[in-house]
C-alpha cells in the first residue's frame, strides 16, 4: 500500500462520525452507528499497519541498538500531506528582477511572480513563512500509537455495539467515539504543532460530549465542563508553547524544529528553556498529572466503554505520546525532562494512596490510570533511550489492560444494574466467570506480576530510573532520582495492593449483591420533569426488555470477544512485544538524541525484575489477606486508621478546596463586575441623555421625544462641516 | 454589463426595493417573499462578485483577488465635484469578504424573521434592506464621505428596529445604541474633515516642506520623492479619496497631527467594536433588539468598527498606532477577561451571549494593533476573527431567537435540558457555542489563534504579556460558554411554562422536515418543539460555513495577504524604523564600551606592567572586532563568566562578556539575515535580523 494512502486514517473516522450524525435523524437507521464505526475505524487500523511502517529508511529500523540517533530526520519519518490549513506569506525583497525570478524558478511552490514594489522600486516574491497544514508525519513512535489507537479503538467499539444496545443515544455515542478516534489518530499523526493542536483540542471536545452523554444527570454534565475547562488551562500552556516555539524556530512543522533543535549549531537560549514547561502544562493537563488531575475520577460519569477508551487506553497518554515526540525540545532545557519525571513519580505514587480508599470501582481503575500515567512520564522524563522505550511501552501495554479492567468493569456494572460500589457486591465469580477471570488478567497485568505485560513495562521504566540514578551514563549518581525510583517500587506495591483489593471484593468470597439503583443505560431522567421520566420508561434504555431487572448475569458474546483479545493483549504483549517496540522506539525521533549504553546494566535489570515481582506478589498476599480472608480485620484497621481513610476517600480535599479558593472566588468577581457594569451603564446613559435633552431644549423647547437627539445632533454636525469648509475654502 | 457595475448594484438593489415594499398588498407573506427575494437576488450579486474576483481583469492572468488591491473599482460618479466629492467604490479582500458575510446573513435573518414579526412588517422590511444597503455602502466605499454616509445611516434602520420590534426596554435600548454611536462618530467626522482640510490646504510647497522636516532630508529630495508618489497628484487639492488621504496623514502629519487624528477616528470607531470602556450600550441593545436585530448588529455592524480601524487608523496614522497600540492593547486584554467574567454569572441567555461579543471583539482589535515589523498574521487574523464572528455569533442569537419564540423567555434557571426535546436544536445550538469558544476545526480557531500569535509575536507593540492575559479569555470563555451549555442543553429536562404557545413556523405547512431526531416517539406536543424546517434552513448553511472555515480557511488567508500587507504596512514600517533606531543605538553603546574598555586597558598596561600580564589573556579572545558571523554567543558568555576577575581596577572587564553579543548582532545587523536555514535558527533573542524592514529587506 502507497504511504500516502496513511492521510486517510484519521479521515475515515471523520466521515463516519458525519454519517453517525445522520443516521441521528430516523430511530430506525440508528442501530447502524455502530457497524459504520467500528468499519471506519478498522479500515485505519488496517492502512495504518499495511502502510505506515513503509515510512522512514529501512536501514535505520533494521539497526537495532544505533537506532535513530544522530540521524537525519527525514531518514527517520515521512510526511504525507493531505490538504493546506493555515498559511501566510511574506516578501522577500531582491535587488533585481533577475534574482527575484531565480528564486521563483529554484522554488516552485512559489505561487506568485515577482512584482515591483511602488514604493521603494525593488522586486519582491511572496513567500509563505507561516505553514500549518493537515499533513501527517510518519515515523515508528507513530505507528506504535497507531496501533495503540486504531487497535484498542476498534475493541472498544465492537464493545459498545453490544453495551450501548438499546440507547436511545446510540448513534449519538458512535458520532463521538468516531470523532474521538479520528482527533486522537490527528495527534499521534500530526506534522506540525498547531495540527496537534487541533487534534488536542478535539480529544477534548470528543471527551466532553462523552463525559457528558448521560446529559440528563447533572453530575455528568458537571464532569464534562470540568473535564473540558481543565484542559482548556493546560491547552492555554500549550498554545502558548507553540507560539514561543514559532517564535523561536519560524516554524511550526515538528519535523523542522527537531532537525533544528538537534543540530550542533543550536545554541539554547532563554525561549528553549520555557518552551518546554509551557508543552508540559498541556501535557499535564490531558495526562492527567498534579495538580491538573481532578478532572480525571470525575470523567468516569460516561460510559464505560469511553472510560476504556479515552480516559484510560489513549486520550490520557497523549500527553505522554507529546513528550516523547518532542523530546529533542525537551532536552534543551536542562530542567524540563527532569521536572516531567518528578511530576511522574510524585501523581503516581499520590494518586496510589487515594485508589486504596476508594469504593466505586472504576473510580478505583481511575486513579490507577493517573497513577500510571505517571509511570509513563517518569519514563520519557529520564531522557535515556531505555527508560523512554519503558515509558512507551508501558503505553502500550497500560492501554490492554487498563482497557481490559474497565470493560470488565462494565459487565460488572451491566449485569448489576449500575451497581459500582465494591462494598456491595461480593463473590460475583459465580454469576459472571467469564467477566472475573478477565478481569482478573487483567489485575494480574496492572499489579505487574511476573512475566505479564506490565511486568517487562515498568521493569523497563524502573531499570530506566535506576540507571539515571545509579550513573550508568556518564552523569553523576543522582540521590534524588534514587529516591523518585524507590518511590515506584512502593507505589508498586500500592498498585498490586489495590487492584487486588477491588478484585477480591467483587469475586471472591460469599456470593452476595445489591442491585445498583438506577439502570446504568441512562433511561432514567432525574425526576425533574415526570412526563420525560414516563418516556424514558417507553422507549429509552431497552434494557428492561431484555430481561428481568432483579438478577446480576453475564455480558453477552458481543461484549466478551473484544474482552478475550484484551486479556492475550494484557498477559502476553510484555514478552511478544518487547523486541518489536523497542525497535520501534529506538527508531524514531524519541530517541534519536539518545547514544546507546556503554556500561552493562544486566545485573541491576536482574536485581529489578526480582525485587519488583516479589513486591507484585507481596501486594497480592496482603489485599487478598484483608479483602478475602480476613475481611473484619480490614474493617478493624480501617476503623483504627479513620482520619487517614477520610482524608484518603475524599481526596486530600483537594477538589474543595479548588472549588473553595478558585471557582467561588472568580465567580464572586464576575458578580462584582457586573455590578460595575450597570452602575456605569446607568451613569453613562444619564450622562448622555443628558446632553442631548439639555441641547433639545434650547433648541427646540416644545419637543420632546428620541428622535431629537437626532437632529440636534446632524445640525451640529452641518454646521461643523460648514465651519471646516469655510475655513478651508479661506485659508487656500 | 460591465462587471464594475456589480458592485454599486448590491448598494442600489436594496435601497431601491426598500420603498417598493409599501407598493406591495398588505399581506405578511408577500411582503417577507419580497424582502427575502431581494436579499437572496443581492447574495447572488455578491457571490458572482467573488466569482468575478477570482476571475483574471482583462489584460492580466492572475486573478483580481490576488493582485491585491481594489478590483472592480469604479470611479462612481461625481457628487460635490468641486470639493473632490464622489461616490466611488471598489473591494479588496477585506471588504469583499465582509460584503459577502453581509450579503449572507440578510436572507438568513429575514428567513428567520418569518414568525417573529407578525406587525407593521412592511417598515420592517423596509429597514431590514435599508439596513443591508447602507453597510455594503459602507464596505464598498472607497470615498471617507460616502463611507462616513453609509456608517453613520446604519444606525437609522437600527435605531426604529430596535425601537419598535424590540422587547421591553426597547425605548431605551435604542436610544443609548442610537447616542451612544451617534455621539463618537461625530467625533470621526471631525476627524475626517480635518484630515481632508489638511491635505487641502497643504500646497505643494507646502507638503515639501514638512516632508522634508519629518523626515529629514533636503527640500529637494522631499520634492523628487513626492513626484513618484500619486499623491503628487492629489495633495493640496479637495478629495475625499480613501487612498490619498491616507497617503497623506501617513507621510505629511506630525506624530502629533497622528495622534489626535487616532483619538478622533477611535472615538467612532471603538464605540462600534466596542472597545472596553465604551462597551455598556451593546448589552442593552443585543438584548432589547429582535433576533434579526441582534443577529445583524453582532453579524455586521460591530465589524464597521474593526473594518474602519485597520482601513483607516492603521494606514493613516501608523505613528500614532505604533505609540498607542500598547494602551489600545490594554484595553482590549481588559475587555476580554472583564466582560468573559460578566458573562459567566449572566442570567439572560442573550444578554450572555451579548457580552461575550465585547469579550471576542476585544480579540480582534487585540490582532489589529498587533504591529509587527514584518508579519500580518494579528491583522489578518483579525479580519478572520471578524468574518467567524459574524458567523457564530450571529448563528448563536438565531438559536437564541428560535428558543425565544417557543419559551418567550430567555432566563437560564427557566430552562434545562432542551437537547432531550430539541435535539436539532441542541445539535446546532452546541455547534455554535464550540465555534464561538474558538475550537480548532470550527472557524473561530482560526481568528482567534491567528490575533494570539500576532499578539504574541509582536514584540514591540504588544508582546508575550498581552497573549498569555488574553490567552486567559480563551479559558474563561470556555467556562462562561459551557456553563450556558450546561444549563440549556443538558441536565434535567425542565420546559419553561409558557411553552404550548404558538410557536415557530408561522402555521405554515412543511414542518416535517426536522424534528424527528430526538425522542422516539414523543408525545404530539412536544413533537412540535423542535426545529422546523425553515428553521434548519437557516441554521444549516451557517453551519456548513463554520465547519468549512475551520478546515480550509487557506483561501481566504491567501487572499488576505497583500490587501492587509498594504494596509498595515506605513505601521509596520514604523516598527522597523525604532527597532532598527535600537539597535543602532545599542550598537553605538556598545561600541562606545568596547573603546573605554580598551582605554582602559591600555592606561592600566602602561601603569601596572605587571598587572597587564594576568589581564591580557581575559581580554584578549574577545577584544579585536570578531569576523562577521561568527559571534560565539551565549557560549562565549558563559566561558568568559567563569573567567577570573583579579583586580578591582579592572571593574568594566566584568561586563565584558556582553560584548561580543552585541558585535555579533552588529554584524548581522549589517550583513542581515532573513528567515534562517533549516539547520541554523536565530542564535540571538533580540530580533536584531529583523529590524529591517520592507526597504531593508532588498539585502536580504
Amino acid at each position: 500500500m502507497e504511504l500516502s494512502t496513511v492521510k486517510w486514517i484519521p479521515w475515515l473516522p471523520a466521515f463516519s462520525a458525519v454519517i453517525c450524525c445522520l443516521l441521528c435523524i430516523r430511530p430506525a437507521w440508528r442501530r447502524y452507528a455502530a457497524a459504520v464505526t467500528v468499519a471506519a475505524i478498522l479500515a485505519s487500523f488496517i492502512i495504518a499497519m499495511l502502510a505506515a511502517p513503509r515510512a522512514g529508511d529501512p536501514e535505520i529500523r533494521g539497526d537495532y541498538e544505533t537506532g535513530a540517533y544522530g540521524q537525519e530526520i527525514a531518514a527517520v519519518g515521512e510526511t504525507v500531506t493531505a490538504f493546506r490549513w493555515i498559511h501566510f506569506r511574506d516578501y522577500r525583497a531582491f535587488e533585481t528582477e533577475e534574482a527575484a525570478a531565480a528564486y521563483t524558478a529554484e522554488n516552485p511552490d512559489l505561487r506568485d511572480r515577482p512584482e515591483l514594489d511602488p514604493e521603494t522600486g525593488a522586486w519582491r516574491v511572496l513567500e509563505t513563512t507561516f505553514q500549518a497544514d493537515f499533513a501527517y508525519f510518519i515515523d515508528p513512535l507513530t505507528v506504535l500509537m497507531l496501533f495503540v489507537v486504531c487497535g484498542i479503538g476498534s475493541l472498544v467499539a465492537i464493545y459498545g455495539a453490544g453495551y450501548m444496545s438499546g440507547e436511545r443515544g446510540y448513534a449519538r455515542f458512535f458520532a463521538a467515539v468516531s470523532l474521538f478516534i479520528f482527533a486522537m489518530t490527528t495527534v499521534v499523526m500530526a506534522d506540525n504543532l498547531v495540527l496537534l493542536y487541533l487534534g488536542w483540542e478535539m480529544v477534548g471536545l470528543a471527551s466532553y460530549l462523552l463525559i457528558g452523554y448521560y446529559y440528563h444527570r447533572p453530575s455528568a454534565v458537571a464532569a464534562a465542563k470540568k473535564a473540558f475547562i481543565v484542559n482548556r488551562i493546560g491547552d492555554l500552556g500549550f498554545a502558548l508553547g507553540i507560539f514561543l516555539t514559532f517564535m523561536r524556530y519560524e516554524t511550526v512543522v515538528i519535523a523542522e524544529i527537531l532537525q533544528m533543535a538537534t543540530s550542533a549549531e543550536h545554541v539554547a537560549d532563554w525561549r528553549d528553556y520555557a518552551i518546554p514547561f509551557l508543552l508540559l502544562m498541556g501535557a499535564i493537563g490531558k495526562s492527567a498529572q498534579i495538580p491538573l488531575y481532578m478532572w480525571l475520577p470525575d470523567a468516569m460519569e460516561g460510559p464505560t466503554p469511553v472510560s476504556a477508551l479515552i480516559h484510560a487506553a489513549t486520550m490520557v497518554t497523549s500527553g505522554v505520546y507529546m513528550i516523547a515526540r518532542l523530546t529533542p525540545l525537551f532536552e534543551l532545557s536542562p530542567y524540563a525532562l527532569p521536572t516531567v519525571a518528578t511530576l511522574g513519580g510524585i501523581t503516581a505514587a499520590f494518586a496510589a494512596t487515594i485508589a486504596t480508599c476508594q469504593y466505586d470501582i472504576k473510580r478505583i481503575y481511575a486513579f490507577s490510570t493517573v497513577s500510571q500515567l505517571g509511570y509513563m512520564f517518569m519514563g520519557v522524563g529520564m531522557g535515556l533511550r531505555y527508560a523512554v522505550f519503558g515509558g512507551l511501552f508501558h503505553l502500550l501495554t497500560h492501554a490492554f489492560f487498563k482497557a481490559l479492567l474497565f470493560l470488565t468493569s462494565g459487565n460488572v456494572m451491566h449485569g448489576l444494574h449500575g451497581q459500582l460500589d465494591i462494598r456491595k457486591m461480593s463473590g460475583l465469580r459465580k454469576v459472571m466467570p467469564y467477566t472475573c477471570w478477565l478481569m482478573f488478567a487483567g489485575c494480574l497485568s496492572l499489579a505487574a506480576f511476573p512475566f505479564t505485560a506490565a511486568f517487562f513495562s515498568k521493569d523497563a521504566i524502573l531499570a530506566g530510573v535506576f540507571e539515571r540514578a545509579l550513573g550508568y551514563h556518564g552523569q553523576e549518581p543522582s540521590n534524588w532520582f534514587f529516591f523518585l525510583g524507590s518511590l515506584a517500587l512502593a507505589t508498586a506495591f500500592l498498585t498490586a495492593y489495590y487492584c487486588f483489593r477491588a478484585w477480591f471484593r467483587v469475586f471472591m468470597g460469599p456470593t452476595e449483591y445489591e442491585m445498583g439503583q438506577e439502570d446504568h443505560n441512562g433511561g432514567d431522567d432525574a425526576p425533574a420533569s415526570a412526563a420525560a421520566h414516563a418516556e424514558s420508561h417507553d422507549d429509552g434504555h431497552g434494557h428492561g426488555k431484555d430481561h428481568g431487572r432483579g438478577e446480576a448475569h453475564e455480558a453477552g458474546w458481543l461484549m466478551l470477544a473484544p474482552l478475550f483479545i484484551l486479556a492475550a493483549g494484557a498477559l502476553f504483549a510484555g514478552m511478544v512485544g518487547y523486541g518489536i517496540v523497542k525497535q520501534l522506539i529506538w527508531s524514531s525521533t524519541a530517541t534519536m538524541t539518545m547514544p546507546a549504553i556503554v556500561d552493562d546494566t544486566s545485573a541491576l535489570h536482574l536485581t529489578l525484575m526480582v525485587l519488583s515481582g516479589a513486591i507484585a506478589i507481596g501486594g497480592i498476599c496482603t489485599a487478598g489477606w484483608f479483602h478475602w480472608l480476613h475481611r473484619d480485620a480490614a474493617a478493624r484497621v480501617g476503623e483504627r486508621a479513620a482520619p487517614l481513610v477520610r482524608l484518603l476517600y475524599n481526596k486530600y480535599y483537594i477538589d474543595d478546596l479548588c472549588e473553595r479558593y478558585l471557582v467561588r472566588p472568580l465567580h464572586a468577581a464576575g458578580e462584582v463586575l457586573y455590578l460595575i457594569d450597570r452602575v456605569i451603564i446607568d451613569g453613562l446613559v444619564a450622562f448622555f441623555g443628558f446632553i442631548p435633552r439639555l441641547l433639545g431644549w434650547s433648541a427646540r423647547p416644545s419637543q420632546h421625544g428620541v428622535l431629537q437627539g437626532y437632529g440636534v445632533a446632524m445640525l451640529a454636525a452641518l454646521a461643523l462641516i460648514v465651519t471646516v469648509v469655510m475655513l478651508a475654502v479661506y485659508a487656500t | 454589463m460591465r462587471p464594475e457595475t456589480l458592485i454599486p448594484l448590491m448598494v442600489l438593489l436594496p435601497l431601491l426595493a426598500a420603498p417598493a415594499i409599501f407598493a406591495l398588498p398588505k399581506r405578511l407573506g408577500e411582503v417577507w417573499a419580497w424582502a427575502l427575494f431581494i436579499a437572496l437576488l443581492n447574495f447572488a450579486v455578491a457571490v458572482a462578485v467573488v466569482v468575478f474576483a477570482y476571475l483574471p481583469a482583462p489584460g492580466s492572468d492572475v486573478s483580481r483577488l490576488a493582485e491585491g488591491g481594489f478590483f472592480l473599482a469604479g470611479a462612481g460618479w461625481p457628487w460635490l465635484e468641486d470639493f473632490g466629492l464622489r461616490v466611488s467604490f471598489g473591494l479588496d479582500a477585506v471588504s469583499l469578504w465582509l460584503v459577502v458575510l453581509t450579503a449572507l446573513l440578510m436572507p438568513i435573518t429575514i428567513l428567520a424573521s418569518r414568525s417573529a414579526v407578525t406587525e407593521r412588517y412592511r417598515e420592517y422590511y423596509m429597514w431590514l434592506l435599508l439596513l443591508e444597503a447602507a453597510m455594503i455602502g459602507t464596505f464598498i466605499a472607497t470615498d471617507v464621505i460616502f463611507f462616513y454616509v453609509c456608517f453613520e445611516f446604519t444606525l437609522v434602520p437600527m435605531f426604529f428596529l430596535i425601537g419598535i420590534f424590540g422587547s421591553t426596554q426597547r425605548l431605551k435600548a435604542a436610544r443609548v445604541f442610537f447616542l451612544y454611536t451617534f455621539t463618537g462618530s461625530l467625533l470621526t467626522l471631525a476627524g475626517i474633515i480635518y484630515l481632508a482640510y489638511f491635505n487641502a490646504a497643504h500646497g505643494m510647497g507646502d507638503a515639501v516642506a514638512v516632508l522634508s522636516q519629518l523626515r529629514g532630508i533636503s527640500e529637494a529630495e522631499a520634492l523628487a520623492w513626492l513626484q513618484t508618489q500619486p499623491m503628487y497628484e492629489t495633495v493640496g487639492r479637495w478629495t475625499f479619496d480613501i487612498q490619498a488621504l491616507t497617503a497623506t496623514a501617513q507621510t505629511l502629519m506630525s506624530p502629533s497631527q497622528q495622534g489626535w487624528l487616532l483619538a478622533a477616528l477611535l472615538a467612532g470607531f471603538a464605540v462600534k467594536v466596542p472597545l472596553f470602556p465604551v462597551h455598556t450600550w451593546l448589552p442593552l441593545a443585543h438584548t432589547e433588539a429582535p433576533t434579526a436585530g441582534s443577529v445583524i448588529l453582532a453579524g455586521v455592524l460591530l465589524k464597521l468598527g474593526t473594518y474602519g480601524l485597520i482601513r483607516f487608523a492603521l494606514p493613516m496614522c501608523p505613528e500614532a498606532v505604533v505609540n498607542f497600540a500598547p494602551y489600545i492593547g490594554v484595553l482590549a486584554v481588559i475587555g476580554i477577561l472583564y466582560t468573559a467574567l460578566v458573562c459567566w454569572v449572566q442570567k439572560d441567555v442573550k444578554r450572555l451571549i451579548a457580552y461575550s461579543s465585547v469579550s471576542h471583539l476585544g480579540f480582534c482589535v487585540l490582532g489589529l494593533f498587533a504591529i509587527d515589523a514584518t508579519r500580518h498574521i494579528g491583522q489578518s487574523g483579525a479580519v478572520m476573527y471578524m468574518v467567524n464572528h459574524g458567523l457564530s455569533t450571529g448563528a448563536l442569537f438565531l438559536c437564541i431567537g428560535m428558543i425565544y419564540e417557543r419559551f418567550h423567555t430567555r432566563e437560564l434557571a427557566a430552562m434545562s435540558g432542551l437537547g432531550r426535546v430539541m435535539p436539532v436544536w441542541a445539535f446546532f445550538f452546541v455547534l455554535f457555542c464550540l465555534a464561538s469558544v474558538g475550537l480548532p476545526g470550527l472557524n473561530g480557531f482560526i481568528g482567534e489563534f491567528l490575533t494570539l500569535v500576532g499578539a504574541f509575536l509582536a514584540t514591540e507593540t504588544l508582546g508575550i504579556g498581552y497573549a498569555v492575559a488574553a490567552g486567559c479569555g480563551m479559558i474563561l470563555g470556555a467556562i462562561y460558554i459551557l456553563y450556558m451549555v450546561g444549563k440549556v442543553v443538558w441536565g434535567p429536562t425542565k420546559l419553561p411554562e409558557a411553552h404550548n404557545h404558538n410557536h415557530g413556523g408561522g402555521g405554515e405547512a412543511g414542518d416535517e422536515g426536522g424534528h424527528e431526531g430526538g425522542a422516539d416517539h414523543p408525545p404530539a406536543a412536544r413533537r412540535k418543539l423542535d426545529l422546523n424546517a425553515r428553521e434548519i434552513t437557516v441554521l444549516t448553511p451557517l453551519a456548513a460555513l463554520c465547519l468549512f472555515i475551520g478546515l480550509y480557511p487557506f483561501p481566504m488567508l491567501q487572499s488576505l495577504d497583500k490587501p492587509v500587507m498594504t494596509l498595515t504596512r506605513p505601521a509596520s514600517e514604523v516598527v522597523a524604523a525604532r527597532v532598527e533606531a535600537r539597535a543602532e543605538a545599542e550598537r553605538d553603546q556598545a561600541e562606545q564600551h568596547l573603546q573605554a574598555i580598551e582605554r582602559d586597558v591600555a592606561m592600566q598596561q602602561r601603569q601596572q606592567p605587571s598587572t597587564a600580564m594576568n589581564v591580557a589573556p581575559m581580554g584578549g579572545p574577545s577584544s579585536p572586532p570578531l569576523p562577521p558571523g561568527e559571534g560565539p554567543g551565549v557560549r562565549a558568555d558563559s566561558d568568559g563568566a567563569r573567567a577570573p576577575t583579579p583586580t578591582p581596577a579592572l571593574s568594566p572587564t566584568q561586563r565584558e562578556p556582553q560584548r561580543p553579543d552585541f558585535q555579533t548582532m552588529a554584524d548581522r545587523g549589517e550583513v542581515g539575515f532573513g528567515r534562517p536555514p533549516v539547520t541554523s535558527p536565530h542564535p540571538n533573542p533580540l530580533p536584531v535580523g529583523e529590524g529591517a524592514g520592507f526597504s531593508e529587506q532588498v539585502a536580504r
